[in-house]
C-alpha cells in the first residue's frame, strides 16, 4: 500500500502492539506433536488411557488438586498429557474442557511445576544432599527476606517459663525487607515456568476446541494421519492458528499484579519443595 | 549389535535423579529430521559427534515413535521384545527400560514441543561454531580471543590492511579484541572451543 498523504485516512495510528515472532507453533512442531500423541494413543495400554482420563476428570473436579509425586504424578508434563489425550479419546465436551477452564486447577499445577524446579535446583547446587539444600534454602530465603540478627527469633533462657504461642506470635517481627537483586532472580525463573505452561495450557485449549469441533474426533484424525499429509493438513492449518497467550492474557494479571504473584509463588515453593 | 529404528533426533539433560524417576529427563531439543538408533548408537561408542542438519548440540538419542506413515511396522517393531524391554536411544539404553520411559519420552517431548519458545539459544550457538571452526580456526596468542578465521594464506603481514576492493573494507589480520598481532600464522593457536 502507499499513500501520498500522511494526514489520511489510509495509516492509522500505531496501536502499540508489538508483533510476537511465538505466537503459535510452527507447522513442523504441530505435525511432530501429531505425530507423539498418535505413538502414545497406540502404545499406551488401556489402564494407562485410563489413568490419564481420571487425571483429567480429577483435575476438572478441582477435587484433589495435588500434583505431587505422593499423589501419584511423576511429572507435570503428565497433566498436560492427561488432557491433549483424554480430549482425543472423547468426541464432545467432556471433563477435559472443564478441567482447562478451570483457574484453580491451573494456578496448582504451576505451583507444583515450581516446587519441582526449586527441588531440582537445590539438590543440584547441594549435590543431591537433601539436608545441605534445606540449609542452603533457609540461607537463601533469609537473605530474600532480609532477615538479619536483629530481627530473627532467639531462645530464651532454659529456666524462664514459656509463654503462650500467642503471646510469642505477637511479639515476633514480621516485618520483611525484600532483596531486590534476589526477588529479580526469583520472579525471572518463575516467570519462565508459568509462560511455559501459558503456551502449553492455551495450545491445549485450542486443540480440544478443534478435535472436538472436527468430525469424528480424534479417531477420525488417526485414521486420517495413516493415510497422507494431505487428510490431516486441515488439523495442522487450525492448531496454526492458535494463539499461544501470556501469563497476563490467561491469569488476567496486570503488570502490578504480576511480579507480586510470581514471588509468592516462587517464595511457596522454597518452603513446600525444599524446607517443609 | 545394535537394533536399528528411525526416530527423532533429541537432546536430554539427566541428573542422577532422573535414574529413579524418568519424567525427571529433561529433553532440551527435538528436531523433524528423522535418523536412526543404530547410526547414533554406533557414533555415541566411536565418540563421534553428529549433527543435525538444523545445528545445535550433537545428536546422542532418539525418541522412538509408532509412526502414522507406517503404523502396523512401526507397532510391530515398538512392541517387540527387545524394544519393549529397552529403548535404543543411546545413553538413556544403559539407564531406563520398560514403557514408563517411553510415556515419559513422549509426555516430556510434547510439553518440549509446545512450552519452549523457538530461537537460538547460547548453547546452540556454541555448537554451531564449533561445528563450523573447530579444528581450523584460531584464537589470539595474547588475550585467547576466538573464534578467528584467518584463511587462504599463511603470511599474515602481507595481506594486512589490504584493500579487498576500491570502496570494499581492508583487511585486519590483527586480534579484533586487544588488538595483537603476528606476521605468522603459527603464533596463533589452535581455537580452543571456548566462546
Amino acid at each position: 500500500m502507499y499513500e501520498l498523504n500522511l494526514s489520511n485516512q489510509s495509516w492509522t495510528r500505531w496501536q502499540r502492539i508489538l508483533i510476537s515472532k511465538n505466537e503459535s507453533l510452527s507447522e513442523a512442531k504441530i505435525d511432530l506433536i501429531l505425530r507423539i500423541l498418535y505413538s502414545f494413543q497406540k502404545m499406551a495400554s488401556t489402564s494407562v488411557k485410563e489413568e490419564y482420563s481420571c487425571l483429567a476428570a480429577r483435575m476438572a473436579a478441582d477435587d484433589h488438586l495435588d500434583f505431587s509425586t505422593k499423589s501419584g504424578i511423576d511429572g507435570m508434563s503428565q497433566t498436560l498429557m492427561a488432557v491433549l489425550c483424554s480430549t482425543s479419546s472423547n468426541e464432545g465436551e467432556g471433563p477435559v474442557v472443564e478441567a482447562l477452564k478451570s483457574e484453580t486447577c491451573f494456578v496448582s499445577i504451576i505451583q507444583e511445576a515450581c516446587v519441582q524446579e526449586v527441588r531440582r535446583k537445590f539438590r543440584l547446587k547441594s549435590g543431591g544432599d537433601k539436608g545441605k539444600a534445606r540449609e542452603l534454602a533457609t540461607d537463601f530465603i533469609t537473605s530474600l527476606l532480609g532477615v538479619d540478627a536483629k530481627s530473627a527469633p532467639c531462645t530464651q533462657p532454659q529456666m524462664e517459663a514459656e509463654l503462650p504461642t500467642d503471646n510469642v506470635r505477637l511479639d515476633c517481627d514480621d516485618s520483611f525487607h525484600f532483596d531486590s537483586q534476589m526477588t529479580h532472580q526469583v520472579m525471572s525463573w518463575v516467570r519462565n515456568i508459568v509462560m511455559q505452561w501459558c503456551r502449553a495450557w492455551s495450545f491445549a485449549r485450542g486443540f480440544c476446541k478443534i478435535v472436538t469441533s472436527r468430525g469424528g474426533g480424534w479417531n477420525k484424525i488417526e485414521r486420517d494421519m495413516e493415510t497422507g499429509f494431505r487428510n490431516y493438513e486441515d488439523v495442522i492449518i487450525s492448531l496454526r492458528k492458535v494463539k499461544l497467550q501470556t501469563p497476563r492474557q490467561i491469569l488476567g494479571l496486570d503488570a502490578d499484579e504480576a511480579q507480586p504473584f510470581f514471588l509468592k509463588i516462587g517464595v511457596g515453593a522454597i518452603f513446600t519443595g525444599v524446607l517443609d | 549389535m545394535y537394533a536399528g529404528f528411525v526416530g527423532y533426533p533429541i537432546v536430554l539433560e539427566l541428573s542422577s535423579a532422573s535414574q529413579m524417576n524418568p519424567f525427571l529427563m529433561q529433553v532440551s531439543g527435538i528436531w523433524p529430521s528423522l535418523s536412526d538408533s543404530a547410526s547414533i548408537c554406533c557414533a555415541n561408542q566411536a565418540e563421534i559427534p553428529v549433527y543435525g542438519p538444523e545445528g545445535g548440540k550433537p545428536v546422542q538419542d532418539i525418541l522412538t515413535l509408532i509412526d502414522s506413515s507406517m503404523p502396523r511396522t512401526s507397532k510391530i517393531i515398538c512392541s517387540g521384545k527387545l524394544l519393549g524391554e529397552k529403548d535404543t536411544s543411546a545413553v538413556v539404553l544403559q539407564i531406563y527400560s520398560g514403557f514408563k520411559m517411553q510415556i515419559a519420552l513422549h509426555s516430556n517431548s510434547v510439553f518440549h514441543l509446545i512450552a519452549v519458545p523457538e530461537g537460538v539459544n547460547r548453547e546452540d550457538v556454541i555448537a554451531n561454531l564449533h561445528r563450523a571452526f573447530m579444528g581450523r580456526a584460531f584464537m589470539c596468542g595474547s588475550c585467547s580471543f576466538g573464534t578467528v578465521d584467518h584463511v587462504a594464506c599463511s603470511d599474515l603481514i602481507n595481506h594486512h590492511g589490504q584493500q579487498t576492493s576500491a570502496r570494499g573494507p581492508a583487511i585486519n589480520n590483527a586480534c579484533p579484541r586487544c588488538g595483537w598481532f603476528s606476521p605468522t600464522l603459527s603464533d596463533w593457536e589452535p581455537w580452543d572451543g571456548n566462546v
